[in-house]
């Protein structure tokens, strides 16, 4: 007698994912998974406050095949304490209505902890279904046997959700019955069908489901315990037993055996609950347009207008590609997004903030002319279709910079411009990594807190389920005192928590632009910062099929910004970076120098080496070499023939002459993305959608197998021969995957080139920008030591002078004088090659020297409320000394000490004596600050004591101390005899020494890189400063036994190694001993620098030949001369070259 | 009020639940099942899982049977009177 297939289902009603953070156990996508397997039709997620798992949930449910249930756990606040009702969507508006009970629990009250009243909850019944389980109030009151109480608090759900709702004449209250088989189930099943009884509602069964499998309920402890933050102990874990499961349907039929209508319900239910998220269908942001027209036709009517703008020619080419764009985006439905964006940029320009586009939308021409983007895409061959095409599945992003220091602002002014209800941000979910997890589950297990962080520290930062495979590499944990069962536990609960939501936090960038319907679309809750928020990250929000704007905070930006800002007060010039021209003589001059500390995405290492090699003379060699400095191409060996085709080494040829027109800007060598695409057109004769959907798919292997009979046929058709076709094809399926998007490039040679034309006409001020606003790679201490290459005067710390940030000061003197005396560079700087000083920017501005003075905000430990007092009260007068600087600011003793350590008081006027003794007096008065304690006087110090001033050493530790640069010297020069002793090579003079020999450098290290290279072997790029230049040596793999250690760890270091030249003027010392300069130091006071060198494990004096051991000074001829303990043909000889 | 035994009992059982258990060597009916729980979890220290039914003896005694399913025997743990 089997039962009616209908009535042996059963639908679970209430699970909770981990999106209930710390509660739910498995993901939703698990969720979809286990309802298939289980040969459920349908399933609800009903997470606690939130539908963040909503997308990905209805797109794992379309995936297995199981009809979604969109529902919540609200938390309803009584007077009893907190309970929890559980909602289900029955159609949109029931959806739309559920996100605004969330809004509404999420933005009332604090942050993180989301409530509603029962009124409140009550108050948007429609098109949802409540279910009172027994961790509702009446739920609660009737399971204390409080049936009359629990009525009363039944009333106000029946009045709102016990009536017939618009065209469905069922109630949609039902009391939520739970059966887990502890000691109390069967009381508490009791109370509940009696209380549903008494007050002529129905019941439902569900298992309030918090974990996926009867094996998984360990999860659900730790959770508990580490959201409750206590030990895991049974009086701290709420459950009993594991019967929390997603129960198979039988199993349910059978706990409710004596009620089978219970579980008929859910089906019912179910059945209700008709709502569909729609994944992937998009909604349109709204644009306000004059009255009856369509948005498309004010963007048509704006490319127009910026086409007049910005001067360009409407030729026939440029028509017909306004035309097809527009017509796209006309057809696909974005031109409101594109119109709301534009406006965007133009209110970010009209706050006077830097805006730049990036990425693939700089390859719109309507982009272009509407100001979204800054790169003309017709004169650069930057093609639409990569970034938008109808054959993509993925919504068009534009990814738009703005200056990071008023990132906040610009949020500030999109979301108040664009309303609470059609622009919100996007979340970002913080989730489990090893560290972490390892330390709270560690701490819930109750194991030693030592212990956990020895085994916490010893991982880096991996994913937790790792752990495991980790630890078999990692020695240092063999020696804990963790016995293996307690490891044992501590991991199997880690992995476990891999990829689990730990906190919702901001995402930095993405901000949706919606219609109006957003907050039915999506609940609202409120980030830490305070910003709206939208409970979806970027995929969520994909999913649901909204669009979005990055808005990124860029630190260049700022500090251009700075730069003008800069400019604008000491000369009285304002620069507009808009208008600067495109090939500026001067600025190339300094790229090809490699002069580019600082610039935009061309001074690491490794593109300053790279910069030397090409030695661009235009702007659209820019974008060749951004795009070049990538890991495809660096992997592919792009770089090598590029370059000799660019310097004529090699001849230029194409692998079908087919490709010419697409290649020959590249001199036959696939770079771009866009020439892909264009080859694929030119054979195939495809359009560029098509192009760039196949571009897109060529990693694919079965794709490929897909595409290339197509293809084939296709160029046959065309009259290309078969053979011919099938060589073009393998030879773009072989390109494709290394090239770079050349509009994305492109986007970047803007903030690139200005940045560069900044530092070749105003040094100073750039690197003041650079200063204050660190946008790059390196230290603050390397940019300030490139300013002293560059002639400009660091200017000491002072109290009175000094500004938050850092500024130019023009210097004091015989103006005229100076200007002819001084060169805008030093001649050291000569050592990067630049060949000779920079020409003014105009005949009519003459040169003047300029000093960077530190800024007060590099004190560490400074607070914005400290600036701002210094700051107030110099603007009433000056200060005198120590103790006035004391009475008139909040400056706190620590600060202070820091203060008069590093000398910002060494120039007071009536602060007599040492550094010393002024540090003594901030240390030791007593000083009441005004208006505070109104008559005490300045307890006297008594007189200068007298102390002894700094040594030019103190100065520098002082200034490391207390701002992380040495200002006053360079740190290396407290090595100098040291450095004498060893007969180092100063990095100045590297550029004019042969290559091929073997010397030693010294210096600070600045930059350590290790980036992807095309053997697979790790390479670190290591850049040293000297206080005469930089210095770039490689560590390849095979030293890096003995040498990563000490590469990674030390900050002032000694390399032993042979020379490569790199280009004209480029050199890169090959390592192959590295020394932290310190020990050296140390060894020679001491008198065994000599051992420390007999102890070198390898050396190349084998190969090389007693040539070199005459030519390097006495003290390393033990290494030079020594003899090799490893086997050197094993290194393959020539990695140096 | 009851009386804490928690000692071994062998059950006998029909149909998956108890039909009789043997106590101190007497050999008690069981008329009705009462209750029927789970207790599992503490996995941190030595776990536990435990199968209990409350069971109405014939002659009208109440008792808390457990079957421990980690040891794989049965005990009576309470009596109530």
């Amino acid at each position: 007698m089997s039962p009616d297939p209908p009535l042996a289902s059963f639908i679970h009603l209430s699970a909770r994912s981990y999106f209930s953070i710390k509660e739910g156990a498995f993901s939703p996508e698990d969720l979809a998974r286990r309802a298939a397997e289980l040969g459920m039709r349908a399933v609800a997620l009903t997470d606690r406050d939130g539908l963040y798992g909503a997308p990905r949930f209805a797109a794992a449910c379309r995936h297995y095949g199981v009809r979604p249930i969109f529902g919540a756990t609200m938390t309803v606040r009584t007077a009893a304490g907190d309970r929890l009702v559980t909602m289900l969507a029955k159609d949109a508006a029931g959806y739309g209505n559920l996100c605004r009970l969330i809004t509404s629990a999420q933005m009332s009250g604090e942050r993180g902890d989301p409530a509603l009243t029962t009124g409140q909850v009550c108050e948007r019944a429609g098109g949802l279904i409540c279910l009172l389980g027994p961790e509702s109030d009446p739920g609660r009151l009737a399971i204390q046997g409080c049936l009359d109480a629990a009525g009363d608090a039944l009333r106000p759900y029946l009045e709102a959700f016990g009536l017939p709702d618009r065209g469905d004449p069922s109630s949609n209250l039902f009391m939520e019955v739970r059966n887990h088989l502890e000691p109390e189930s069967a009381f508490e099943v009791r109370q509940m069908v009696k209380l549903a009884d008494h007050s002529g509602i129905r019941a439902v069964a569900t298992n309030g489901v918090r974990y996926l499998v009867r094996e998984d309920a360990f999860l659900a402890d730790v959770l508990e315990c580490m959201r409750e933050i206590v030990p895991l102990a049974e009086h701290h874990v709420s459950r009993r037993n594991s019967e929390g499961y997603l129960k198979p349907a039988q199993d349910m039929r059978a706990l409710f055996a004596e009620r089978p209508e219970l579980c008929d319900r859910t089906v019912e239910i179910a059945g209700r609950c008709e709502f569909d998220l729609r994944v992937g269908e998009t909604h349109f942001p709204d644009f306000p347009t004059p009255r009856g027209r369509s948005a498309g036709s004010v963007l048509a009517e704006r490319c127009w207008r910026g086409m007049a703008d910005r001067e360009m020619k409407p030729t026939p080419e440029v028509r017909d590609r306004l035309d097809h764009e527009l017509a796209l985006i006309q057809t696909m439905g974005y031109a409101a997004y594109f119109l709301t964006v534009a406006d965007i940029a133009q209110d970010i320009r009209a706050m006077g903030i830097r805006v730049a586009c990036r990425g693939s939308a700089a390859g719109s021409l309507v982009c272009y002319l509407i100001r979204i983007s800054d790169v003309d895409p017709v004169r650069h061959g930057l093609l639409f279709e990569r970034f938008i095409n109808p054959l993509r599945e993925e919504l068009p992003d534009i990814d738009i910079d703005v200056e990071s220091a008023r990132r906040k602002d610009v949020y500030d002014a999109i979301l108040a411009r664009y309303g609470d209800d059609r622009c919100a941000c996007v979340n970002m979910v913080d989730t489990f990594r090893a560290r972490g997890a390892i330390r709270e589950v560690g701490k819930a297990l109750g194991l030693p807190e030592g212990e956990v962080d020895i085994a916490a520290k010893a991982f880096p930062h991996i994913g937790a389920h790792h752990v495991r495979a980790a630890m078999e590499h990692l020695p240092e944990l063999e020696g804990l005192n963790l016995n293996a069962g307690q490891l044992e536990m501590l991991f199997r609960v880690v992995e476990r928590l891999d990829g689990f939501p730990r906190h919702v936090a901001l995402h930095p960038s993405g901000v949706v632009l919606s219609g109006h319907d957003l907050p039915d679309r999506v609940p609202l809750e409120r980030s830490f910062e305070g910003y709206r928020m939208v409970q979806a990250d970027k995929d969520d929000v994909e999913l649901l099929g909204l669009l979005k704007l990055d808005v990124l905070g860029v630190r260049m930006l700022s500090a251009m910004r700075h730069c003008l800002d800069e400019i604008a007060r000491t000369k009285g010039e304002k620069v507009d970076l808009d208008q600067i021209p495109q090939g500026d003589p001067t600025t190339f001059e300094l790229i090809r120098s490699s002069d580019t500390l600082g610039c935009f995405q061309i001074e690491s290492p490794g593109q300053r080496e790279l910069l030397q090699k090409f030695q661009p003379t235009e702007w659209s060699d820019l974008i060749v070499d951004i795009s070049l400095f990538r890991p495809g191409p660096v992997k592919s060996d792009m770089i090598t023939p590029f370059l000799n085709r660019r310097h004529g080494v090699e001849a230029v040829s194409y692998p079908h002459p087919f490709l010419e027109p697409a290649l020959a800007e590249s001199h036959g060598v696939v770079v771009y993305h866009e020439q892909v695409m264009n080859v694929l057109a030119a054979v195939a004769g495809y359009d560029l959608s098509e192009c760039d959907r196949i571009r897109r798919h060529l990693a694919d292997d079965m794709e490929v197998e897909q595409i290339e009979p197509d293809f084939l046929g296709r160029a046959v058709a065309r009259g290309v021969p078969h053979r011919v076709a099938k060589d073009i094809w393998d030879k773009v399926l072989q390109f494709a995957s290394f090239g770079f998007c050349k509009a994305h490039a492109a986007a970047f040679a803007v903030p690139t080139y200005q940045s560069a034309w900044l530092k070749a006409h105003y040094p100073a001020h750039f690197l003041a920008g650079v200063l204050t606003h660190e946008p790059g790679m390196y230290p603050r201490r390397l940019i300030l030591e490139d300013a002293r290459q560059h002639g400009i005067e660091i200017l000491p710390l002072d109290i009175n002078l000094s500004e938050p940030d850092y500024t130019v000061e023009a210097i004091d003197g015989d103006e005229a004088a100076v200007d002819a005396a001084t060169p805008a560079r030093s001649p050291s700087a000569r050592s990067r090659g630049a060949p000779g000083g920079y020409a003014p920017p105009s005949p009519a501005t003459p040169l003047r020297r300029y000093g960077i003075r530190l800024a007060l905000k590099s004190v560490m430990g400074i607070s914005e409320a400290e600036v701002r007092s210094i700051l107030e009260a110099r603007a009433d007068r000056l200060f005198v000394d120590v103790g006035d600087v004391l009475r008139r600011t909040s400056l706190t003793r620590p600060v202070a000490e820091a203060l008069a350590h590093a000398g910002a008081f060494d120039r007071l006027p009536g602060a007599p004596g040492s550094r010393r003794d002024r540090l003594y007096v901030a240390m030791v008065a007593d000083a009441p600050r005004e208006g505070e304690q109104t008559v005490l006087p300045l307890r006297e110090v008594g007189p200068p004591p007298g102390l002894r001033e700094y040594t030019s050493a103190e100065r520098v530790r002082s200034e490391l101390e207390v701002m992380g640069v040495d200002a006053t010297r360079h740190l290396l020069e407290f090595y100098r005899p040291l450095l004498e002793d060893l007969g180092v090579t100063r990095a100045r003079d590297l550029g004019d020494l042969k290559g091929d020999r073997w010397l030693m450098v010294a210096g600070v290290k600045v930059a350590s890189q290790t980036p992807a290279v095309r053997s697979g072997q790790r390479i670190i790029f290591l850049t040293l400063d000297d206080g005469t230049g930089l210095a770039d040596v490689t560590v390849f793999e095979r030293v890096q036994p003995w040498c990563a250690k000490t590469v990674f760890h030390g900050f002032v270091l000694a390399v032993w190694g042979r020379l490569r030249r790199t280009g004209v003027r480029g050199a890169s010392l090959v390592a192959e001993r590295v020394w932290d300069l310190a020990a050296l130091a140390k060894a020679r006071r001491e008198g065994r620098l000599a051992e420390v060198f007999a102890d070198s494990p390898a050396d190349p004096a084998g190969r090389t030949g007693s040539a070199i051991a005459a030519a390097v000074p006495p003290l390393l001829h033990g290494i030079a001369v020594a003899p090799t303990r490893k086997v050197w043909h094993a290194s393959g000889g020539s990695a140096g070259r | 009020m009851t009386k804490r035994y928690d000692e071994q009992v062998a059950v006998e059982r029909d149909a998956g639940m108890p039909a009789a258990f043997l106590w101190r060597g007497r050999r008690y009916e069981v008329r009705d099942v009462i209750g029927r729980w789970r207790i599992e979890g503490r996995w941190w220290e030595d776990g536990r899982d435990r199968e209990y039914w409350r069971v109405e003896a014939k002659g009208g005694a109440v008792v808390d049977l457990y079957e421990d399913r980690l040891g794989g025997r049965w005990h009576l743990e309470r009596l109530w009177d």
